[in-house]
């Protein structure tokens, strides 16, 4: 029985009894395969149906299981760090070999960890102590540093190649068991049997190579002539750099294979107008993004826009993109790559797609790429970009889109998009804007959505029924949102029921269920305001502290449920004294009790202004406004 | 009687460290016409500031032939440089770099092989400033060359060593004075992948400048 076969055996043997098979392998060793285990490394060489039976993630125990008792035996490599050929060739080095039978990492683990046989190209012992001094007290050996922390933060360089990745931070690397690396590390993976190697370690050996040839007798003969013309070429006293040898570590390299990936997955090849979105996931940006889509889309024509994510790469609710827009996710293509790289990646797409405009709707990279390559890119296309309102740190100062951003790009916009007229008329306030910049400015109201919900006559049939009074909230439990003061007036409003809809997604609030009033009760995630129980509340509660025209104040209106809102943004374009309530006091809980208290207190008179507001939206916010006056924005004839 | 190589040395506000390069060019051009190559040295004060013109004041004595240009730009100053080459073939050389002594003979070597084709580059950049910082560049017959690579970053320096008729045919761009170290290179390597040109370098050959261009990545 080979080696890997009696270690699975006696793994399962030890996992049917404990439920943790690498144990198996004695505790220390075991704990070893768990630093090493890299699941998207091993899934990447398994079947689909192997991944498939594995599920949709994997943990890391798990991991270790299936490779113990499978992919060990088929020579599947779980560690990114661990390079059969190099171990080889170290262990030869100590005159060892790893006997017949045995699974070369395995015997790593068990012997060459000891004997501290570094089994990888990748990592470089002294040239790390050298560039990282104050490691030299690490009390374990180095290589285990860079396994369990380096190799999972931008800033430690382990080899004279260089971090083998494109410098960007993913906070998250760590939990997952995902190096920076891992990217570079499985490009063009079709094109090397990942078992033995990867595009990165044959880069990184050829990197060493050519480094080795630098130690030639004729060429230090040449060094050593320029020397004596020019001492400092030695650059004493300083340590040395990583060094760059194309194609292999090289960026461009890896952008252009992304590149051309991103354009394959959609078979994108000429579009007419881009929309840069940062990701897709709960905001009111990203649908109006949609919105903004679906009216491209109807006024140029099937096929003429594509939706590209830049940002983060996530993409939660992709049905907020209309069916035939092709949505690229160029985020999840620039993992792992810093500035200036994801700018240029980001150039060198829109200009193989020859767009005749570009949209930037909250991309972070767009707003960059406007404001760096601005002058440029609009000698070949228009450059528009869409703004809801700024942001507010936490000492009350404003910054986000509409300041730095706007300011560095607007001289490259061919127009700008608002979807409330107050910070239209902030900005043209603020800055004394010229006719011609303002008529660059435009306010659009933001189409409804497509809902059917309609909660006219809930509150004053709940409040005939002496049914407890129940307020709706709903939206992203962070800081912008205010739940602090949702919770307040719980506490304020003890006989009332106030059930919140959402979830953190910035996660910049600390947020405890438990230490919530009992009063208040969290219901989950919602997909869409048709999906809330409308006939089972009585008013919506609205409590950001800064926004454009909330959506979600939007959707409430044009269900017919009385608003009480904080008096933010664009809010008081909609509520009004006429049609709801809103709250002056924007931070005082108080407030918007009082303000709760009245509208109970007559319910026939909200539910009027409800109904006045309805008819509002409904005869304001509307897709056919929305899209004759982006037509006309954009220059662009009557739709036929 | 025909000159095989310009070596062309391009001056401008390096100051005193004009002078090494001038003796490094001196030396490979020595070491050339040891080997049976014809050689001319060319110095050319581009808008160059006193210093430098002190630095290189000894060129005519060492047999180097001083030529002038007003003016800023520096893709203007190079395709000055080339307009003024007599050599069969020419070899940049920038007022801050040295040469490894047997570059033009090696860089020679390579270009024969396909004159109207190939540009040549040192198997090495050495970048010694901020501490030593070796860059291969690559030769574009390497295995895993994508040249569409090149659009997203830089790979070749653009004092190198090619056919006269090759800077000619594909002149360097007036990036004005703003643009930034690097920017030249760069668009001189779409330039010349753009008109069919084949990039290679010369084994056991060295270039040494301070500062790595930051497009070279």
């Amino acid at each position: 029985m080979s080696r890997v076969r009696h270690v699975a055996a006696r793994v399962r043997r030890t996992s049917r009894a404990t439920g943790a098979s690498q144990r198996g392998l004695g505790p220390e060793v075991a704990e070893r395969l768990r630093w090493c285990v890299h699941p998207r490394l091993y899934l990447a060489q398994l079947t689909a149906e192997e991944r498939a039976a594995l599920g949709p993630a994997p943990d890391i125990d798990a991991i270790a299981d299936h490779y113990l008792t499978v992919g060990a035996a088929k020579g599947l490599r779980v560690c990114a760090f661990f390079h059969p050929q190099t171990y080889a060739d170290r262990l030869a080095a100590d005159g060892l070999t790893v006997p017949d039978g045995e699974v070369p990492f395995l015997h790593w683990l068990q012997v060459g960890w000891d004997k501290q046989v570094v089994p990888t190209p990748l990592f470089d012992d002294a040239w790390y102590l050298e560039h990282h001094p104050a490691l030299r007290t690490h009390p374990r050996w180095i290589f285990h540093h860079f396994l369990t922390r380096g190799c999972y933060q931008p800033q430690w360089v382990p080899s004279p190649a260089g971090r083998h990745h494109g410098g960007g931070p993913d906070d998250d690397a760590v939990h997952r068991q995902d190096p920076l690396l891992l990217p570079e590390l499985l490009h063009r993976a079709d094109e090397h049997d990942l078992r033995q190697s990867s595009w990165l370690e044959a880069g990184v050996i050829a990197v060493l190579a050519k480094r080795e040839r630098v130690q030639s007798a004729a060429m230090q003969e040449q060094i050593a002539k320029a020397a004596e013309l020019e001492p400092g070429v030695h650059a004493p006293l300083r340590v040395e750099l990583p060094s760059i040898a194309p194609p292999h570590a090289h960026l461009g390299t890896r952008m252009a294979g992304e590149l051309a990936a991103a354009r394959r997955d959609r078979s994108l090849d000429v579009v007419d107008t881009v929309v840069l979105v940062p990701h897709c996931r709960m905001s009111g940006a990203a649908r109006v993004a949609g919105e903004l889509t679906a009216a491209l889309s109807a006024i140029n024509g099937e096929g003429s826009v594509a939706v590209v994510a830049t940002d983060l790469p996530v993409f939660e609710r992709p049905g907020l993109f209309p069916d035939g827009v092709p949505v690229v996710d160029l985020a999840h293509r620039m993992v792992g790559l810093a500035q200036p790289a994801r700018r240029d990646l980001l150039d060198g797409f829109l200009r193989r797609l020859r767009p005749r405009r570009i949209i930037v709707v909250n991309s972070l990279l767009g707003w960059q790429l406007f404001a760096e390559a601005g002058r440029e890119l609009a000698k070949v296309a228009d450059l528009g970009a869409y703004l809801f309102t700024w942001e507010v740190d936490e000492h009350g100062h404003r910054y986000g889109f509409p300041v730095g951003p706007l300011q560095q790009s607007l001289e490259h916009l061919s127009w700008v998009l608002f979807d409330s007229q107050r910070l239209r008329t902030e900005l043209v306030e603020r800055y004394l804007m010229p006719p011609a910049t303002r008529d660059r400015l435009h306010f659009l109201r933001t189409p409804l959505a497509t809902v059917e919900a309609d909660a006219t006559g809930v509150l004053e049939r709940r409040r005939a029924a002496g049914e407890p009074v129940r307020v709706l909230w709903a939206g992203r439990f962070d800081r912008q949102k205010r739940f602090d003061l949702v919770v307040e007036i719980a506490r304020l409003m003890p006989e009332v029921e106030i059930q919140a809809w959402g979830k953190p997604v910035l996660a910049d609030v600390d947020l405890d269920p438990a230490d919530l009033p009992a009063n208040t009760r969290l219901m989950g995630v919602y997909d869409g305001f048709a999906q809330l129980p409308l006939d089972d509340v009585d008013l919506l509660l609205y409590t950001s502290a800064w926004d454009g025209i909330p959506n979600v104040v939007l959707e409430g209106a044009q269900s017919g449920l009385p608003i009480v809102a904080s008096a933010v943004g664009g809010v008081p374009e909609v509520i009004k004294p006429a049609t709801g309530y809103l709250v002056a006091a924007v931070d005082d809980p108080a407030a918007y009790v009082a303000e709760i208290r009245a509208l109970l207190a007559d319910p026939a008179g909200a539910a009027r202004k409800a109904a006045v507001l309805r008819d509002q939206v409904h005869r304001d916010f509307t897709m056919d406004h929305y899209r004759a006056a982006l037509r006309r924005i954009l220059g662009e004839g009557a739709q036929a | 009687m025909t000159i095989d190589i310009s070596a062309v040395l391009v001056v401008s506000e390096e100051g005193p460290r004009a002078g090494i390069a001038l003796h490094s060019a001196i030396d490979a051009a020595g070491a050339a016409r040891q080997q049976g190559l014809d050689v001319e040295v060319v110095v050319v004060l581009a808008h160059a500031t006193p210093a430098t013109r002190l630095a290189v004041g000894a060129a005519e004595e060492h047999g180097a032939r001083v030529e002038h240009i007003g003016g800023v730009d520096p893709g203007t100053a190079l395709n000055y440089a080339v307009s003024v080459a007599k050599g069969t073939y020419v070899a940049m050389l920038d007022g801050g770099a040295l040469w490894s002594e047997n570059w033009l003979v090696e860089a020679h070597a390579v270009a024969q092989a396909s004159p109207a084709h190939t540009i040549v580059h040192p198997e090495v950049h050495w970048f010694y400033e901020q501490g030593r910082e070796l860059y291969f560049p690559p030769d574009q017959t390497e295995p895993g060359f994508d040249p569409a690579a090149v659009r997203l970053g830089n790979c070749w320096d653009a004092l190198a060593f090619a056919a006269a008729s090759i800077y000619r045919a594909v002149p360097f761009a007036a990036l004005g004075a703003d643009a930034q170290p690097g920017d030249l290179d760069w668009a001189w390597s779409i330039a010349t992948l753009d008109a069919g040109l084949q990039h290679r370098v010369a084994p056991q050959t060295l270039n040494f400048r301070r500062r790595r261009p930051r497009t070279l990545r």
